[in-house]
């Protein structure tokens, strides 16, 4: 018995190991450099593609005075920098060869992260003064104004090393990693993409599935949906701006999005009465938006009268409900259900009589 | 005629008075700026343009600030109706600054502050007994998050609400609180200077060494304007590259290290020293917390300002001969009717190639910096639901602010909307470090919010225009006029809201970018130092004649003071021959300019303190 159960967790232990360690090695040109190096695509458990990582020995510095670097750099599979990994017996090094304390490492890998880092922009020979280069790693080395923009960007006594890992965390490998996942891209990653926490996935998705008229392909509808329900309120609204409102012509639709808009944080409600005014609502979700009016606070309160307002037909609840504000004491309201109404086309005669009498003694 | 006319004048006089007491037997007004103790409350005079009063603000960064008490005396025991004026600074829907009343120990039943109404406006209490002579008042914050309160009526009468339209309100509050009838004369002085900023603190020291009698009017408790600890703002600009090195002198002894922007350790801004500096100013008079609402101005000259302390409501009437406007926003020369302008000029007009080709209202924002520091163990910070949302994927990653943190690029005015400029950046900074608290414990679990300005730090707002208007050309070709006075440095330095920034809240950025463009050091003419439309006003400080485009270079803060050093000289040279501001330029250049230059030996004129 023991024995199958040692049999059983083995050949457990070896799928996971296969599952886990699947992984595709590509060999890529590096033109700028003149070599090839290999860009390794790993799987997950289920097979499917999870992130690419590269082996990286380099010198880095400018002649062979420091010590070459052993570290492995990770991306997604959009070629965004995730983190790197270092041997335990190869340790970075600083100027003079101390190596880097826990700090440098922290440091280093937010120096790594940061995609708009002012690194991006200076070439090596900017940050290096010729004369001093075999001497010193040191931000001091750096001449006039740059010096103190660059110093909050790099480990003091770690310029080179910086700044060569952050060009190769951000240089031509992101677009060899894209065009391999490019290569890869299907349906099922897509729908993965949409509901992954990582949000270049579901931007990237979002681009894949519609188009510029914001329609949606097939099959991808219940994924937008949710996105925009989602709680990355910056990729809900990227959707709501987007999306064909042809997807919320019928009654159904347009009570799933009136619940959205429940549930929706402030700035998202804003954003969705923006467009909401174009849509052509039902009576019954407009008589439910009415109903809901005694709970917005007066921004919110004179949104929603633009939509309402923007309707051809209001049914004759909503109206009443119009009217119970248009008739109140409270100045303030009434004069924003007036100033909403008073040039609607189609409103029944109570509701007529009574914005003709406003303003009047 | 004119007998009668002042007899139905006195009549209507007595008349007038007679209602006020009237009114004030069955109302009593309670300014919640002038509480006897302010707890943890702080006054806020940021929007008195608008409001015209102060108010009190519960600025706990997140932690409820300590109640505020006071007692108020009725004239007549019985029933009132309570009103407190108030608002909902955040109602998105719904904000986080509510607090509440007690009167007489008993609390009022609504809870204030979250009506989701942006608006200022009186708020039923409901009614209170009133069996004392004296009765404590006491404002409870709830939550830390920047309650407020304008003011407490209790109205005996019961009377309808009282008013939200500023006329009427105004008309209120010098009925209940005898503004007027009680105004202080403060006498004579040769120069008036409104604003204790670096500029016009330079501006008063450098007059009053010359032995002119100065009175020195600054809106806050403290001096130093952008450079004080409620700000934080680093000097800059050069002062070793002075064509005249006499200039520059004050400004040094005013100048106390550079901290960097928004340092968490107040004492590094000097405030200490700068009040020192002016105590030993025999020749000038130091009025604090008090701002100026009122010019009174004949045949285009200022005869008198009236300022209101901003904590007892006291009006204070100063007569002058000069007047100098450092104010920044141009209050001064604005109610006075001097020339101004605000936004950007069009490049048709000025010729400028960084002008825009429209003219617009586009101008620098105004920060609200703030810092944190390392705290012993984890500590939590609230949600903030009705702040700016942050995500992973748009976030600040920041310990501390620096000048980036910036709103209202024409987008908000900076004078009219100063409070909701304010109120926009709290919410950005209040939202980002509510999600880095939440979700980056590893950098930030423990730290703490140590500081957050509840001052605005503003860059730009009127210009008022003189004889010159500086311009990019002047700047860039760097021009010698015969009045050159303070050498500038600074890059031209125009902000604009940071592109990511914008993308994630467009109209609402509150993150800015600049591109610095170098310049030679240039010097600002005279002329740009006084108003070409009202005879006896000077400017120094942000407010003074340029372009939108220049003044993104003249605007640092050791150039402003060494304009008020310049305001402060020409102030002397325009009373020893009794000419004005412009008179300075056109008579008495050549001395004007020995002074600038120290050739003290070459002036017709000797400074009294040279004399004795």
């Amino acid at each position: 018995m023991r024995q199958v159960v040692i049999l059983l967790m083995g050949c457990l232990w070896l799928g996971l190991l296969v599952a886990q360690e699947h992984q595709e090695v590509h060999t890529v040109s590096d033109r700028d450099a003149a070599e090839s190096y290999e860009l390794v695509l790993v799987y997950d458990s289920a097979q499917f593609p999870a992130y690419f990582f590269r082996d990286i020995f380099t010198p880095v510095c400018l002649d062979s005075v420091c010590k070459p670097v052993r570290i492995k750099l990770f991306w997604d599979l959009l070629g965004n920098y995730l983190r790197y990994e270092v041997p335990p017996d190869e340790p970075l090094t600083k100027l003079n060869h101390e190596e880097f304390n826990p700090e440098d490492y922290e440091r280093l890998q937010a120096i790594l992260s940061n995609e708009q880092s002012l690194l991006k922009d200076f070439k090596m020979e900017d940050l290096v003064d010729r004369n001093t280069q075999k001497l010193s790693d040191s931000v001091d080395a750096v001449t006039g104004a740059t010096k103190n923009t660059v110093k909050s960007e790099v480990i003091e006594g770690a310029l080179y090393t910086c700044y060569t890992l952050w060009h190769l965390a951000h240089g031509t490998v992101v677009n060899e990693i894209q065009k391999l996942t490019q290569a890869k891209l299907n349906d099922q990653m897509l729908h993965r993409f949409l509901q992954d926490t990582n949000f270049h996935y579901v931007y990237f998705a979002l681009n894949e599935v519609m188009d510029t008229t914001g329609m949606v392909r097939a099959g991808f509808l219940p994924d937008i949906l949710a996105v925009l329900e989602g709680d990355n309120i910056f990729a809900a609204r990227y959707v709501w701006q987007r999306i064909n409102l042809q997807y919320f012509a019928k009654r159904a639709q347009q009570e799933r999005l009136w619940d959205i808009f429940e549930r929706a944080r402030y700035t998202q409600q804003l954003a969705l009465l923006k467009r909401m005014s174009a849509l052509s609502l039902d009576a019954h979700v407009l008589n439910d938006i009415a109903r809901k009016l005694s709970e917005f606070n007066p921004a919110l309160f004179k949104q929603v009268l633009r939509v309402i307002a923007a309707q051809d037909l209001l049914p004759p609840f909503t109206q009443e409900k119009l009217l119970t504000y248009l008739t109140s004491s409270d100045q303030e309201k009434s004069r924003l259900v007036y100033e909403a109404m008073k040039n609607h086309p189609k409103l029944g005669e109570p509701f007529k009589k009574q914005l003709s009498l406003y303003n009047k003694p | 005629m004119m007998h009668s006319f002042f007899k139905t004048f006195r009549l209507a006089l007595v008349l007038f008075f007679c209602c006020g007491r009237l009114v004030a037997q069955e109302q009593v007004l309670v300014e919640a700026e002038s509480f006897q103790e302010k707890g943890g409350w702080v006054i806020d005079q940021q929007s008195f343009p608008v409001l015209h009063s102060s108010y009190l603000m519960a600025h706990g960064m997140g932690r409820s600030v300590k109640d505020a008490k006071t007692y108020v005396q009725f004239p007549k025991k019985g029933t009132y109706q309570v009103w407190v004026r108030t608002k909902d600074w955040a109602p998105f829907p719904v904000g986080p600054g509510k607090f509440k009343v007690q009167v007489d120990g008993k609390q009022l039943a609504p809870t204030f502050g979250e009506s989701g109404d942006s608006a200022w406006k009186w708020y039923s209490g409901g009614e209170v007994t009133i069996d004392k002579d004296s009765v404590a008042v006491v404002l409870q914050d709830l939550t830390g998050f920047n309650g407020r309160v304008d003011a407490i009526l209790f109205d005996h009468a019961h009377q309808s609400a009282p008013p939200n339209d500023l006329v009427a309100l105004d008309k209120l509050r010098n009925d209940l609180l005898g503004l007027q009838a009680n105004r202080k004369e403060m006498g004579h002085y040769d120069l008036v200077v409104v604003g204790g900023g670096v500029a016009g603190t330079c501006a008063a020291i450098s007059a009053a060494r010359l032995g002119l009698k100065v009175a020195l009017i600054q809106d806050r408790p403290l001096l130093g304007g952008n450079n004080s600890s409620e700000v934080r703002v680093h000097l800059m600009g050069d002062l070793d590259k002075s064509y005249y090195p006499k200039l520059g002198r004050i400004v040094r002894e005013l100048d106390n290290g550079d901290p960097g922007n928004g340092n968490p350790n107040a004492k590094e801004y000097g405030d200490a020293r700068k009040f020192a500096i002016i105590k030993d100013e025999k020749n000038i008079s130091l009025f604090i917390n008090t701002h100026v609402f009122e010019a009174e101005t004949e045949h285009s000259t200022i005869q008198a300002v009236i300022g209101r302390d901003i904590e007892t409501n006291q009006e204070k009437r100063f007569t002058g001969t000069y007047f100098a406007d450092c104010t920044g926003d141009g209050t001064l020369g604005f109610l006075a009717g001097a020339d101004f302008r605000m936004g950007r000029e069009s490049k048709q007009e000025t010729g400028e190639s960084f002008a825009p080709e429209k003219a617009d209202d586009f101008t620098l924002g105004t920060s609200n910096l703030w810092a944190s520091l390392p705290v012993d163990s984890v500590t939590t910070f609230p949600e903030t639901p009705w702040a700016l949302p942050f995500s992973d994927e748009y976030h600040i990653d920041e310990v501390q602010s620096d000048w980036q943190w910036e709103t209202g690029f024409g987008n908000f005015n900076t004078i009219t909307e100063a409070e909701q400029i304010r109120d926009h950046n709290l919410r950005a900074i209040y939202g980002n470090w509510s999600y880095l608290k939440k979700n980056k414990p590893e950098k930030y679990a423990k730290r703490a919010l140590a500081w957050v300005a509840y001052i605005g730090g503003k860059r730009e707002s009127r210009r008022l225009m003189g004889d010159h208007i500086l311009t990019q050309m002047d700047v860039q070709e760097g021009k010698m006029y015969p009045d050159a006075t303070v050498t500038a440095t600074w890059t031209i330095d125009l902000h604009f809201p940071d592109k990511k920034n914008s993308l994630y809240f467009p109209d609402e950025e509150f993150f800015a970018g600049t591109k610095h463009v170098r310049v030679a050091p240039y010097t600002i003419p005279y002329r740009c130092l006084y108003s070409r439309n009202i005879n006896n006003l000077f400017m120094a400080g942000r407010d003074i004649s340029t372009t939108h485009v220049a003044f993104g270079s003249t605007r640092v803060m050791r150039t402003c003071g060494m304009m008020g050093e310049v305001v402060g000289m020409a102030a002397f040279v325009a009373k020893e021959h009794q000419t004005s501001p412009r008179g300075v330029y056109q008579k008495h250049l050549a001395e004007f300019m020995g002074m600038i230059k120290g050739e003290d030996s070459g002036l017709s004129i000797q400074p009294k303190y040279l004399q004795q």
